[in-house]
């Protein structure tokens, strides 16, 4: 059973023919720098830093790349929009949501529209919400005086719904909504019986606050300019850009200053956009970690929640509910410490992780305490977020370790390359229990060197090869069945000629200095912020965000902000009409 | 383990209903409009594909079965085996291809993913990178909006089954799915109120549709600023709005026995999938849905399946060989566990009074697979069987179409049964899905 499975592997990576592919749509070039294969800017050379500046200097490389559109919030904004209007008590009902779609690879993907189902949730979590009013600061202004008389009541509600709301809906309300909330709000004060008119206006104001909480302008952010603009271009309105760098880099809406800012005309340039971006990392670093963290997640597919962790209780007892809640953990603390200064050297080097007695089987390690303490590893077993037992076993069977399941991730994670089609008929395997080879890279290499296979295989085993040490539940290991592993394999894919590597702790440093990788990494990133793949229209800002990831060094953070400080933040593309 | 919603709890569901003379009268109102048509529809749809040979029916005593007269229960691994005593109400057929996965597509966009885009939309995913995506919505997405009902979609391995999905909405995105009982229980009868004449309960309910009425407009201001793609997500957030509206403002006298509380089971359980099928019925029993889509994905193991301790899909589909006989033999006597699962849904529905007879005079079952070969992972010669007495089409038949053993020759596109299935609903189409392949299904109504 077992060797049959891990023989099948090949075949079930012939499964999902559809994965396999040339390349990006939209004729982007796949291999790097050019995203305009043909668009006329120069598509050329991996490594090449792109389009040249003379190119983007004209009127057509001027128009925005981006369409007017408007955006749902992920379950993570949601998360941190309803804390922060509401406070900490209502953090936990945005998993009421049915959990984010990743159309493009992140849940940011501005495809994202609401279900009926997603329409019913959002109700139970709005209610939910409405229920905590007590934690808005705004409440402090329904006191006492407000019950003096009907009329009081209702300007006391007015305030609340115009102060609330706007912080709400990330923008001051048009008088439309503002009569419709109040409608909203009488039908809620009759709710309660005559006579109390304090309770009237609470549950009058609960109601109000519950159509808000639902309201496509809530859930959606918008990036569509004023209302009536017209023309080929939009210019986005203030709010919309506030909302735009707070979402980006902290995944919530606007803090009070940055409101203020949008308020005050304080967001007309990208310097002035930069000093507020850097003022949001400075003082809510928490945030910006929790975003990198999922952008790392969503990026390498981590997820402990995926069959692929579904262990073979027989052969790994030790990948019980406790072991991967602690591989969880680690992950989230190594990727929000990375955070602090995150480098993709950083990411793919840094031999510290975070042990407890749950996930130290990981690492053979005994440990006896239930925290998680900043362990240096062994550098020549771990580098980065590619051995973190999280990411490995992702990229793993149930029963074995998969080189071809890691060498894809490599090709197409950090490559942003994809698979070689697979040949129409993958020739039967032949029974796997019958092959004599004793380690996993035996067996997977009897079936690459079929002619049919190996051209294909060709293009992505020599990466996943060099993951050998780390068993299906990412544990290192010298010897297979007793047999020594070997983790030879090679960087393959980029402009210069195939680099050996002994292992994956040498091809994660070779990862980090590669400039296809940054390039891919760039281009994921923007993926990630912007929520959207990229095409040619977007050739030159896309040069742009490049030249600085590489003056950066490579900091994740930095590309981040660009990305939502970039000129091209501030306008868009009219929409389209349906095709 | 049978911790799913017990028989018992839900016949006592429906005959208490009975008795009370509600139920009858909450399905004639509910289908007043077209009280002959079909009205309620339900779509399973598993993995791992299919074998011809046992799948097929025979004539009765052995050979090749004609158009009618035929059994399914022939041999003890017959595929279809458990649908025996319902076969006068199916209608088997045999040699449909997914030819929109790979008629002039290039490469051709098949497998699991298009296996899943395709089935049920007739449209290929959009490209090779963007598989899981396609252009237009699935069939049970479009009776709903038909119905003016909300779908139940259910996958029971939930998004730890990966990110694969039948049902897709207008824009060609897939529809995200449940999974989780308690969740669904919450969902679907967390705003559950009983009727009420009390002042206040009425004062809420006003209340409660003031916010729908907020937010409708808010939606609709907001759309008066979109086109495309944009416009599309506001027109499906008013569509969910105007199911949220409708179930609000049901009259009171509309009611059913709310469950005590979620189902219960696991992954684990041989009955799980009944328990997810019973949770559907007891939607269904109460008026609150008449689309159920359940994604019969319940992982690789399935020990009670009687194949030893073997992974479904690594070993069973892709062990699968034509000319292999015990590996036929093995694929449908998995296959013959689901036909088991859809035999229950079946009784499940017969088991409901309506009007003179049950419930399932008026549904149609689509039963699917992702696959027609298994091994391969390929699209053509897929397994499809409609169950139930709804639709205006003949029943008890046996539809054979012809097919192509090999992919590379697609014949019959399935788009004109999808077509055929949405115009039983009234739809009245002219095709479904990949504008290629226009038209009815030819033979469907026999």
């Amino acid at each position: 059973m077992r060797q049959t499975l891990s023989a099948l592997a090949l075949l079930l990576f012939g499964c999902t023919a559809n994965i396999v592919g040339s390349g990006d749509q939209n004729g982007v070039d796949p291999q790097g720098p050019g995203l305009v294969a043909g668009g006329g800017a120069s598509g050329g050379n991996v490594g090449d830093p792109g389009t040249t500046p003379a190119e983007c200097a004209t009127a057509a490389a001027q128009k925005p790349g981006i369409s007017a559109r408007i955006r749902r919030l992920t379950r993570l904004e949601l998360e941190n929009t309803l804390t922060d209007l509401l406070g900490e008590e209502v953090r936990p009902l945005a998993a009421e949501l049915e959990p984010d779609t990743f159309a493009i690879g992140y849940s940011t993907g501005d495809e994202r529209g609401v279900s009926s189902n997603y329409v019913d949730a959002l109700k139970i979590v709005a209610e939910g919400a409405a229920a905590k009013l007590a934690g808005a600061p705004e409440t402090a202004g329904l006191g006492a005086s407000c019950s003096a008389d009907d009329a009081s009541a209702t300007a006391c509600a007015k305030t609340f719904l115009e102060t609330f709301g706007a912080r709400a809906l990330r923008r001051p309300l048009a008088q439309a909504e503002l009569d419709g909330l109040l409608v909203v709000y009488t039908a809620g004060a009759a709710t309660v019986p005559c006579g109390d008119r304090g309770a009237a206006l609470s549950a009058g104001v609960e109601y109000a606050v519950r159509a808000l909480l639902q309201s496509p302008d809530f859930i959606f952010r918008t990036e569509l300019g004023a209302v009536g603009a017209s023309g080929d271009v939009v210019t986005l309105t203030p709010y919309e850009v506030a909302s735009a760098l707070s979402y980006a880099l902290t995944a919530s809406p606007p803090d009070t200053a940055l409101a203020q800012q949008a308020k005050s005309g304080g967001l007309t340039t990208p310097d002035q956009l930069a000093a507020e971006g850097r003022r949001l990392l400075e003082t809510q670093p928490e945030r910006f970690a929790r975003q990198a963290e999922r952008f790392v997640r969503e990026w390498l597919s981590i997820d402990l929640g995926s069959p692929a962790w579904k262990k073979d209780g027989k052969l790994y007892p030790e990948a019980g509910p406790a072991f991967k809640a602690a591989l969880d953990r680690e992950t989230e603390l190594f990727l929000r410490d990375w955070a602090q200064n995150p480098s993709l050297s950083a990411l793919l080097q840094s031999a510290k992780s975070f042990v407890s007695k749950d996930n130290a089987p990981a690492y053979g390690l005994s440990i006896t305490s239930a925290d998680f303490m900043p362990t240096e590893l062994d550098p020549a077993q771990r580098a980065g977020v590619l051995t973190l037992p999280s990411y490995l076993g992702s990229r793993a069977h149930a029963d074995s370790s998969s080189p071809v399941l890691r060498g894809v991730a490599v090709l197409k994670k950090f490559l942003c390359l994809e698979p070689p089609p697979v040949p129409a008929m993958v020739p039967p395997l032949p029974p796997a229990d019958q092959s004599d080879a004793k380690t996993t890279r035996e067996r997977f290499a009897q079936h690459t060197a079929l002619a049919a296979c190996s051209s294909c295989h060709q293009a992505f085993d020599p990466m996943g090869n060099a993951f050998e040490h780390y068993d299906a539940i990412g544990r290192y290991r010298d010897e297979e069945n007793g047999e020594p592993v070997d983790s030879s394999g090679a960087l393959v894919g980029t402009a210069g000629s195939d680099a050996p590597v002994a292992d994956a702790v040498a091809l994660s440093g070779l990862l980090a200095t590669t400039p296809e990788v940054r390039a891919c990494v760039m281009r994921q990133t923007y993926r990630f912020i912007i929520g959207r793949r990229e095409t040619d229209a977007d050739a030159c800002v896309m040069s742009r965000y490049r030249q600085l990831f590489e003056q950066r060094q490579g900091d994740v953070r930095e590309l981040m902000l660009a990305l939502v400080t970039d000129p091209s933040v501030f306008s868009r593309a009219a929409m389209a009409p349906a095709p | 383990m049978k911790s799913r919603i017990s028989r018992r709890a839900l016949m006592a569901t429906f005959s208490g209903l009975a008795c009370a003379g509600y139920f009858k009268g909450l399905l004639r109102d509910a289908f007043a409009a077209d009280p002959t048509g079909p009205q309620r529809l339900v779509v399973l749809s598993n993995p791992h594909g299919c074998g011809a040979d046992l799948w097929r029916p025979q004539a009765v005593g052995g050979g090749p079965a004609q158009e009618t007269g035929w059994t399914l229960d022939y041999d003890p691994d017959s595929t279809l085996g458990p649908l025996e005593a319902h076969k006068d109400s199916l209608l088997i057929i045999e040699g449909l291809d997914l030819t929109c996965n790979y008629q002039g597509v290039d490469p051709i966009l098949t497998g699991h993913n298009g296996g899943n885009v395709a089935p049920l939309t007739g449209r290929h995913g959009r490209s090779e990178d963007d598989s899981m995506r396609t252009d237009g919505p699935s069939i049970d997405h479009v009776v709903a909006k038909q119905l003016g009902t909300k779908p139940l979609y259910f996958k029971p391995l939930g998004y730890a089954g990966g990110a694969t999905a039948v049902s897709y909405d207008d824009a060609g995105e897939q529809i995200p799915y449940e999974y989780d009982f308690r969740d669904s229980y919450k969902s679907w009868f967390g705003s559950f109120m009983a009727p009420s004449n009390d002042p206040t309960a009425k004062a809420r309910s006003a209340a409660d549709l003031s916010v729908v009425s907020y937010l409708k407009d808010d939606a609709n201001r907001l759309r008066s600023r979109l086109a495309g793609p944009e416009r599309a997500k506001m027109e499906a957030h008013l569509d969910a709005l105007n199911l949220l509206e409708k179930r609000l403002s049901r009259p009171a006298a509309i009611t059913c026995q709310k469950p005590a509380g979620a189902p219960t089971g696991s992954l684990d359980d041989e009955t799980y999938l009944q328990t997810c099928m019973d949770f559907g019925l007891e939607l269904f029993a109460c008026g609150l849905t008449q689309v159920f889509t359940l994604f019969m994905d319940i992982g690789q193991t399935m020990p009670w399946v009687g194949l030893g301790d073997v992974k479904m899909h690594d070993d069973i589909a892709h062990g699968y060989r034509p000319d292999d006989p015990a590996s036929v033999r093995k694929l449908s006597k998995l296959q013959r566990w689901y036909a088991a699962q859809v035999a229950y849904m079946i009784e499940g529905l017969k088991a409901m009074p309506e009007g003179d007879g049950t419930a399932y005079d008026n549904t149609i079952i689509l039963w699917t697979n992702e696959l027609g070969d298994p091994a391969r992972h390929m699209n053509n010669n897929l397994p499809f069987v409609l169950a139930g007495g709804g639709g205006t089409y003949k029943k008890g038949r046996f539809l054979q179409l012809g097919y192509a053993p090999e992919y590379r020759d697609p014949q019959n596109a399935h788009n004109g049964l999808l077509c055929s299935l949405a115009n039983q609903f009234g739809l009245g189409l002219s095709g479904f899905g990949d504008p290629r392949f226009p038209g009815e299904l030819s033979g469907f109504l026999g």
